[in-house]
């Protein structure tokens, strides 16, 4: 089993977000990533976090989340013991054409696949497990 | 982050935006940035000093430009720096918002003096 070079686990509230924030940009500055390679990092997870704090909360307790990073070839795994969502079977959300008939928000798993080069999933052990590569 | 807002010898409400505009950045200014925006009909944001921007970011955005549209207003973003107006472009954001790096230009298009 490779090792990770960084992992941090948490629940999904608001509450973890700064220290999610500081967390990750001390991984990018450990392991010395391009401003390319660390936005895109930063973006997908964001990504992956807003949608389990958004849609993947259950009721009566919180969702405990984990991130792993690697560095070579770069990847980021989120896995999360929230209910089943597999993101690589989400539509793209339809662009419109202006402003009028603009759908605010949807937009999210668009940018992840636009940011990464590919994404997995899969569900083990009551688990949603989602390896992006970055390149 | 941070908000601030000055309106300018044009006559245009100019909006500047400091720091990271991510979830909790959004929900930082998503009030006040709403309300300044659909108070004025022409709006120049200045995101020189975003460093960061998600989908929660366009979000904040997207309901101010909105706000604005029902009132005839305008919206313009004005010199995102380069991963920011990837995120803005790929959306298909910058499609629905104008993003210009030259401020005369942003004014014009915000007042919809824009000559052709």
């Amino acid at each position: 089993m490779e090792e990770p070079d960084a992992s941090l686990a948490f629940s999904a509230e608001p509450a973890a977000l700064s220290q999610l924030t500081a967390w990750t940009e001390g991984v990018v500055q450990r392991l010395a990533l391009g401003r390319q390679k660390a936005y895109a990092l930063e973006l997908c997870l964001e990504e992956m976090v807003a949608n389990i704090l958004l849609h993947g909360q259950l009721p009566g307790r919180a969702v405990q989340v984990r991130v792993t990073i690697m560095a070579d070839p770069l990847r980021l795994i989120v896995e999360d013991d929230g209910p089943g969502f597999d993101p690589t079977l989400q539509p793209e959300a339809e662009m419109a054409a202006d402003l009028d008939n603009a759908v605010i928000g949807g937009r999210g798993l668009a940018l992840v696949r636009r940011f990464s080069v590919a994404i997995g999933y899969r569900r083990e052990a009551g688990c949603n497990r989602v390896e992006i590569e970055l390149g | 982050m941070e908000i601030s807002f000055a309106t300018q010898p044009s006559g245009v409400m100019m909006i500047s935006l400091v720091g990271r505009l991510d979830i909790q950045g959004a929900a930082r200014i998503d009030m006040q940035f709403t309300a300044v925006a659909a108070g004025n009909a022409a709006v120049v944001v200045d995101m020189a000093a975003v460093e960061f921007m998600a989908s929660m970011g366009l979000r904040t955005l997207l309901l101010a430009a909105k706000a604005m549209r029902g009132k005839a207003g305008r919206m313009v973003l004005y010199r995102p720096q380069a991963d920011v107006e990837a995120v803005l472009v790929t959306s298909g954001t910058g499609q629905l918002i104008p993003i210009s790096h030259d401020l005369a230009e942003a004014e014009r298009l915000a007042l919809g003096t824009a000559a052709g």
